[in-house]
C-alpha cells in the first residue's frame, strides 16, 4: 500500500508544486494517475519511487520509506519510467545481470510476455526502437512480480496493436496483493483496465474515485440538447453532445474515460463537486 | 519480501557483474589502450635508450595510476545520465552496496586486473627479447614498494571515487583541478610552514620518505606540523572520502 501524507515539494526552495498532499493507493487495484503535461504526475511517482526527498511530510510504501533505498523497499516496486537508457546488451544478458534484484522474477512469464510483444531476444537493447524498448522494459517490470508497479506513460510509443496487449497483460497480471498505478495524458490508451481514477491538476489530487463509485453517480450520454440540469458537463460533437449526467436512476453505461477527464479539469468542475 | 537482507555480499557480486556486463565495451577499450600505450611508450623509449626494457617496473607504477585514474573517473557512470540514474538508484541494492561494488571495481579488481595485463606485457616483451637477444627482467610486483604505492593508490582514488559521485560531467577534470587547488592550498601551508620555522623561504622537496630540504637544521619528518598532515593522510583521508561519497549516493535524486 501507498501512503502520502501531508507531502510538500517543489524542485525549488520557493517554487512548491505539491503543498499539503495526501494519497492513499491500495493493493489489488489499477490506478490511473491521469493529468495535464506539467501537472506533477512524474513529480508524484518519483516521490513514490523514493527518487525525490520530500521538503516535508511522508511516503511509504507498505510502511516503508522509498527514500531509504533499502533493498527490500527497492525490490517492492518496480518503475517504468518514460524516459529511460538501455545498456548495449541483448535481453538474455539483461535478464542475467538484472533479473537476481528481484526475488520474485518470473523468467518463463518475462519470454511469453516478450512473445506476446513479438521482441526478438537476441537483439541488443540499445538497437531496439523507442516503442521496441518499451514493450521490453513492460515485460520486464510486469515479470519482476513486485507488490508495485509504477508506470510512466506507458502507451507513449506503442503502436496500436500493442497497446491493446499492454491492456490485455496489466488485466491479467494484478492480483489481490499487487497495485499498478498508470500515469498517462493519453487517457483513452488505458480506458478499460484502471479501476480507480486519480487525477493530478497543478500538484493537487483534485479527483480520486473507484469506477464503481463514479458509474453511481454519473452517466456517460449522448444528448441533443443539454436544457436537463443533471448535466454536469458537455461537449459538442456532430452527432450531439457527448455529455457527463447525474445519475439520478441507477442507470449503468460505459465510463468514457476522456469525457471525465475533461470534465474533471474543467474550470468550476461539476463533477469534481458532485463528489464532494 | 520479508526475507531479504539489507546488506549481501551476493548482491555486491551481482552489481559488480552487472557493471562490467553493461560496460564491457568500454572496458575493453579501456584494456586494450592501455596495452597500446605501453607498447608504443616502451617501443618509443627502446628506440631513444635501448636500456628501457629494465624499466618495465616504472612503466608499471606510473601505469597503474594514469590508468586507475581514468577508471575511477568512470566510477558511478550511471550518474552522468539522468535516466540510467534513475535505474541504478531503483536497483534492489543498498547504498554501502552499491559503494562497495564500485570501489572494489576501481581499485582491487582494477589493481589484478592492470597486474595481469602488465604481466601478459611483461611476458611478451620478454619473448621478442629473446628472439631478439635482448634482455627483460620480470616485474616484481610483490615489495614493500609496491604494497605502500598500492595504499597511496587507494588513499588518492577515494578522492577521486568521491569527485565521479559529485561532479555530474566530466568528473575526472573537475576531482582534478580540485586537487591542484588543495596541492596549492598544501604548498602555500608548506611555505607558511617552512616561515613559521626557519623564519625565511626554503625549499622543500618531496621524496619517498615525505618531505625534506637540504639546508634545513630542523627534524622536519619528525616536527609536529607535519606529522598531523601525514597521519591525517594515511589514515583519515581514504575513510572521509568514503564516508563522502555514501552520502552523495544516498542523497542523489533523479
Amino acid at each position: 500500500m501507498v501512503e502520502i501524507n501531508n507531502l510538500n515539494f517543489g524542485y525549488k526552495k520557493k517554487e512548491t508544486l505539491f503543498s499539503e498532499l495526501n494519497l492513499e493507493l491500495k493493493e489489488g487495484r489499477i490506478y490511473g494517475l491521469l493529468g495535464k503535461n506539467g501537472s506533477g504526475k512524474t513529480t508524484l511517482l518519483k516521490q513514490i519511487a523514493g527518487l525525490l526527498h520530500p521538503q516535508s511530510g511522508t511516503v511509504s510504501l507498505n510502511d516503508e520509506v522509498p527514500q531509504k533505498r533499502t533493498p527490500k523497499v527497492l525490490a517492492s516496486y518496480y518503475m517504468i519510467p518514460e524516459e529511460f537508457e538501455t545498456p548495449g546488451i541483448n535481453v538474455k544478458t539483461f535478464l542475467k545481470v538484472t533479473a537476481p534484484f528481484y526475488p520474485g522474477f518470473k523468467t518463463k512469464e518475462f519470454y511469453e510476455y516478450l512473445e506476446e510483444f513479438k521482441i526478438d531476444t537476441k537483439q541488443k537493447l540499445s538497437k531496439m526502437s523507442y516503442g521496441q524498448k518499451k514493450k521490453f522494459l513492460i515485460s520486464f517490470g510486469m515479470a519482476a512480480d513486485t507488490p508495485l508497479l509504477i508506470t510512466d506513460e506507458p502507451t507513449n510509443g506503442l503502436d496500436i496493436p500493442s497497446k491493446s496487449i499492454f491492456r490485455k497483460l496489466m488485466a491479467s497480471a494484478l492480483s489481490e496483493n499487487k497495485l499498478f498505478v498508470i500515469s498517462t495524458h493519453q487517457v483513452k490508451d488505458i480506458e478499460g483496465i484502471i479501476d480507480t481514477v486519480v487525477v493530478l491538476e497543478d500538484g493537487k489530487i483534485v479527483f480520486n474515485q473507484a469506477l464503481e463509485n463514479i458509474s453511481d453517480k454519473l452517466c456517460f450520454k449522448t444528448l441533443k440538447s443539454i436544457d436537463d440540469e443533471n448535466v454536469l458537463y458537455a461537449e459538442k460533437g456532430i452527432t450531439g453532445y457527448s455529455a457527463v449526467v447525474r445519475n439520478t436512476g441507477e442507470e449503468a453505461s460505459h465510463i468514457n474515460t476522456e469525457l471525465l477527464f475533461n470534465s474533471i479539469i474543467a474550470k468550476d468542475s461539476k463533477v469534481v463537486n458532485e463528489f464532494n | 519480501m520479508e526475507n531479504i537482507k539489507s546488506f549481501s555480499f551476493k548482491r555486491i557480486l551481482l552489481l559488480m557483474q552487472k557493471t562490467l556486463y553493461e560496460n564491457a565495451k568500454s572496458v575493453s577499450i579501456g584494456l586494450i589502450t592501455v596495452f597500446g600505450l605501453f607498447s608504443f611508450i616502451l617501443i618509443m623509449s627502446a628506440l631513444k635508450d635501448a636500456g628501457a626494457w629494465d624499466k618495465l617496473q616504472a612503466f608499471y607504477y606510473v601505469g597503474l595510476f594514469i590508468a586507475g585514474f581514468f577508471i575511477s573517473g568512470m566510477a558511478f557512470s550511471n550518474f552522468r545520465n539522468k535516466e540510467k540514474t534513475m535505474s541504478w538508484l531503483t536497483l534492489p541494492a543498498s547504498i554501502s552496496e552499491k559503494l562497495i561494488s564500485e570501489w572494489l571495481l576501481t581499485t582491487i579488481i582494477y589493481i589484478i586486473a592492470y597486474s595481469a595485463i602488465f604481466y601478459a606485457f611483461n611476458l611478451i616483451v620478454f619473448l621478442i627479447g629473446d628472439v631478439f637477444n635482448f634482455e627483460v627482467n620480470f616485474i616484481n610486483i610483490f615489495t614493500k614498494e609496491t604494497l605502500i604505492l598500492f595504499l597511496h593508490y587507494i588513499i588518492i582514488q577515494s578522492i577521486l571515487l568521491a569527485g565521479a559521485a559529485t561532479f555530474k560531467k566530466v568528473p575526472l577534470f573537475f576531482t582534478i583541478s580540485s586537487l591542484f587547488i588543495i596541492g596549492l592550498i598544501i604548498s602555500f601551508y608548506l611555505t607558511i610552514l617552512a616561515l613559521g620555522i626557519k623564519g625565511q623561504f626554503e625549499v622543500f622537496q618531496f621524496n619517498g620518505n615525505g618531505i625534506q630540504s637540504n639546508n634545513f637544521n630542523y627534524d622536519l619528518q619528525n616536527h609536529w606540523l607535519i606529522k598531523v598532515p601525514k597521519i591525517m593522510y594515511y589514515y583519515v583521508t581514504a575513510p572521509v572520502f568514503w564516508i563522502y561519497t555514501y552520502f552523495k549516493i544516498k542523497e542523489k535524486e533523479a
